[in-house]
């Protein structure tokens, strides 16, 4: 009897296996989740599969500059790919990071600024004041009255991340010039955000912020462009007075196993075809090149390329500097 | 078989009188020092990195780590306030209900217990976010206007543990209130005492020890809990398992993480050695 | 002053929300996940299957099925023959610093799963096992050793020590009276450990959360993510999944121990 409960679990092992050894190499992709995810499958992930039998995308969520390093400091490297944002992929992160290879991706083709050393755009995004229509008789009108409780109450939906742009509103709503924004005054923003501390709900996840803003538990956020568009059908707006913006790049971590099937992926996922294809599900900007002259009407007026004259630069290299100081005091006042 | 293993992780005087079939035993306890103690114990080396104590030094001197410490403390407190009170209701039913009664009643209970935690607290957010059925509810009966705020609150933090330590909490005080002879009671209300006098006197003090077992039996797994906090509080009501595994898994601070978490490990045991404590006092009283 | 009957009305009325208080939060996940429509609300927007249909057609919730299941089953039967043998012992012998040791198989049960969780995470990684399956089935076994254990001992206090004595006087070897003798009394409580720790494996989220990784991660660890990056009725139909094996681990484990008395 103990035979063939072995037998049986052993077949059963099998059979589990068996599955994943029919491809050759598995890619694992990690993104933001949500829509942008199926975006990103719809435009990148099932035409590279349908491109490259011999190669299966498995996809994680959500990415995590955090997890990538806690993964290559435990030797135990399982994503291939990673999304990752504005803050991470620099030069200076040289310890967790492949550097791109640039003998398989066309280094050329890019964007002027949007290929580095260990990371290449995906998309350009943008980080934008989205408010429920129904909650307000007149409509927001930039980050001031983001901060103004008595004439826009409800909960504020806010990413739960210090470089996600949120110390560079509450110092332009207290009215720092924008072009005096930096070196960032860490305790004027945090003095500035505590008088709404308690009208904030933080998300983790783009998929969240979402879910606030629908469901009604926040009037108002800062959220990506993505994710308030797709409101659009529940009554989400976009006051685009001022906004941050931001760049989606693709990583590679260091120590996997698929460095040249993960270069060749990285190559495909941003060709022109693909990065068009993806504008119709997103409304955010080719970082090719060749792209931008075509991409897809469907989101025309919500494009952060429409609205290139309101936007608030974010200083990646001040960040890199002092990132980990900003998220330590970031922590502590969260706890406050 | 030879009883003789050299390989039982036991001071010698134990090892001169093993008793029969202690070979039994061996797998389990090895598997244990090797997969659970071994852990545990890298997680104290990893707390003292080079065998200084500046990991400590930091969670006891910065008050960002006392505040989680004490927040900590004072929701587990009144978790088991509360889970305590709503237990000791049911378990008393329980303990004199017919038979019919006490299988619905027990059903209700072990049915949550067999149900993963991580699916509950979906379930609570789904309950009590804004378009959730408990707001339906209360704006249905026109009890509220707006809707109230529950997730991402203390009470949807609370609302949530006393839902997954009902049943721990219940099932030590059912034990011990089977045992009661009710006749007791009777006694006392013939005696002319009014129902109030005869529970505070007699039925109570009966029922303490399994008041106290479920007390600290909730409490000590409230001090843990993780997934609940993370799922229904807000980062203010961060509990320290959540910051353990923050410094594991996003500030990557290994030691300060292994420091916290043995900060965790030494106030569970504190715990139960103050329960220890309390059945030993509570056992003397009895016999005196 | 309260009346009898007043005081017995309020309190039955308290017991039945208290079970409400259990129930509700438990099951309603059930109807959601027939929900029609894309919004996790009650009443679910109409009937349908799209949900389960949607994660059956999934190849990483089917992965992470496989993976719950090749995990839970393993660690039934580790945790089973471990607890076992430990359950066996302690029953019959009597020795100075038994309740010390019984006291440390217990311990898993109470020590906080976080710190046990980022123990292995920090020990699996120089031991090649992090992101393994095998590392995950010998954290999970450490936790479910001692339901085994307090399943078996309760069954084994109800078995006669004449019995084996009887086997043994007759020339019996130990193992054949093990096998023959002791083993068919306690199967129900053993059947009904192996089920209590497969159902800990089956839900468990921490330690899985350190130790596993994307191609190992469990059915749990998914809905973990999921629940932190979208609310959509798919996670509904997972739980509803998960219920439904749990119920019937655990109707299996009652059946066999009431036809038992």
């Amino acid at each position: 009897m103990q035979k063939t409960l072995w037998s049986t679990l052993l077949v059963g092992a099998c059979v589990l296996t068996a599955g994943a050894a029919l491809a050759e190499t598995t890619l694992t992709v990690s993104s933001y989740g949500g829509g942008y995810q199926e975006a990103q499958d719809k435009a990148y992930f099932a035409p590279f599969a349908a491109a490259h039998p011999e190669i299966t995308i498995r996809q994680d969520s959500p990415s995590s500059n955090a997890k990538l390093k806690a993964m290559v400091e435990s030797g135990a490297v399982d994503w291939d790919i990673m999304v990752t944002d504005d803050s991470f992929g620099l030069d200076s992160d040289a310890e967790w990071l492949e550097p791109i290879d640039y003998t398989i991706v066309n280094r050329d083709k890019f964007i002027p600024g949007t290929a580095g050393t260990y990371r290449i755009a995906s998309d350009i995004e943008a980080t934008v004041l989205a408010y429920n229509a129904a909650e307000f008789s007149t409509a927001p009108q930039g980050y001031k009255d983001f901060f103004d409780l008595e004439k826009f109450p409800g909960m504020r939906a806010v990413w739960k991340y210090a470089p996600s742009g949120i110390f560079e509103t509450a110092l332009l709503a207290d009215g720092v010039p924008a072009d005096k924004l930096y070196p960032l005054d860490v305790e004027r923003a945090l003095k500035k955000l505590d008088t709404i501390k308690d009208h904030i709900v933080w998300w983790d996840t783009g998929a969240q912020s979402e879910q606030l803003l629908d469901s009604g538990e926040a009037s108002m956020g800062l959220v990506w462009v993505g994710r308030a568009v797709s409101g659009a059908e529940q009554g989400i707006k976009i006051d685009w007075t001022q906004w941050t913006s931001q760049t989606g790049f693709w990583v590679v971590p260091k120590g996997t196993k698929n460095r040249e099937a993960a270069m060749k992926a990285l190559e495909f996922f941003t060709e022109p075809a693909q990065q068009i294809a993806f504008t119709q599900y997103m409304p955010y900007g080719p970082s090719n090149k060749t792209a931008v002259a075509g991409v897809s009407e469907t989101f025309k007026g919500n494009l952060p390329t429409d609205h290139l004259d309101n936007r608030v630069l974010m200083d990646a290299d001040w960040w890199a500097k002092n990132g980990a100081d900003v998220d330590m005091r970031f922590q502590e006042w969260l706890l406050e | 078989m030879t009883l003789s293993s050299p390989a039982i992780p036991r001071g010698p005087t134990l090892v001169e009188r093993l008793p029969r079939g202690s070979v039994l035993l061996v797998p389990a306890l090895l598997f244990l020092l090797l997969f659970y103690v071994y852990p545990l114990a890298q997680l104290i080396g990893a707390s003292l990195p080079g065998g200084s104590g500046k990991n400590y030094a930091l969670i006891f001197s910065r008050p960002v780590f006392l505040r989680v410490i004490a927040e900590t403390f004072r929701v587990s407190l009144v978790v088991m306030a509360v889970t305590v009170l709503v237990a000791f209701p049911y378990a008393y039913a329980m303990a004199n209900a017919g038979r019919r009664a006490l299988l619905f009643l027990t059903i209700a209970l072990l049915i949550p217990f067999w149900v993963s935690l991580l699916l509950r607290s979906f379930s609570w957010i789904v309950l009590l976010q804004n378009t959730g059925l408990v707001n339906q509810v209360l704006l249905g009966l026109g009890l509220i206007e707006t809707p109230l705020k529950l997730i991402r609150t203390e009470i949807g933090v609370i609302l949530g543990m006393v839902h997954v330590l009902l049943p721990y909490a219940v099932l030590p005080l059912y034990s011990v209130m089977k045992k009661i002879d009710m006749r007791l009671m009777e006694a006392s209300s013939i005696c002319g005492a009014s129902w109030f006098h005869g529970f505070r006197r007699v039925y109570l003090p009966m029922a303490l020890p399994g008041v106290l077992a479920a007390a600290i039996l909730t409490f000590t797994l409230a001090l843990g809990f993780y997934i609940t906090p993370a799922l229904l509080g807000s980062p203010r009501d961060m509990m320290i398992a959540q910051m353990i595994a923050g410094q594991f898994s996003e500030q990557l601070n290994f030691g300060l993480g292994a420091a916290l978490a043995v900060v965790l490990m030494g106030l569970t045991a504190l715990a139960f050695a103050l329960f220890g404590l309390g059945r030993v006092l509570l056992a003397r009283r009895a016999a005196a | 002053m309260m009346t009898d009957r007043l005081r017995k009305t309020l309190f039955w009325a308290f017991v039945c929300a208290t079970a409400l208080f259990l129930l509700v939060p438990t099951l309603i996940i059930v109807p959601m996940s027939f929900s029609a429509g894309s919004r996790l609300v009650f009443p679910p927007e109409g009937v349908s299957l799209r949900w389960y249909g949607k994660v059956l057609s999934d190849p990483d919730w089917r992965a992470a099925l496989g993976n719950s299941l090749l995990v839970g089953s393993a660690t039934a039967v580790l945790a089973s023959a471990l607890g076992t043998a430990a359950a066996m012992m302690l029953n019959t012998a009597s020795f100075r610093g038994k309740a010390l040791v019984l006291g440390f198989l217990l311990s898993p049960m109470v020590t906080p799963v976080i710190v046990f969780g980022v123990g292995s995470y920090l020990v699996f990684a120089r031991w090649g096992l992090a992101g393994t399956h095998a590392g995950l089935i010998a954290a999970h076994t450490v936790l479910a050793i001692p339901f085994v254990l307090v399943s078996v001992l309760a069954s084994l206090r109800m078995v006669n020590p004449n019995l084996a004595l009887a086997s043994a006087g007759l020339g019996a070897s130990r193992l054949f009276t093990f096998r023959r003798v002791t083993l068919p009394l306690i199967l129900p409580g053993v059947i009904s450990g192996a089920v209590f720790a497969f159902i800990t494996s089956w839900d468990e989220v921490v330690v899985a959360m350190f130790v596993a990784n994307t191609g190992t991660r469990t059915v749990p660890i998914m809905i973990w993510n999921q629940v932190r990056t979208s609310l959509d009725p798919a996670t509904a139909a997972v739980g509803a999944i998960l219920i439904a094996v749990s119920a019937i681990g655990v109707v299996l484990s009652y059946t066999l121990k009431e036809s038992d008395r």
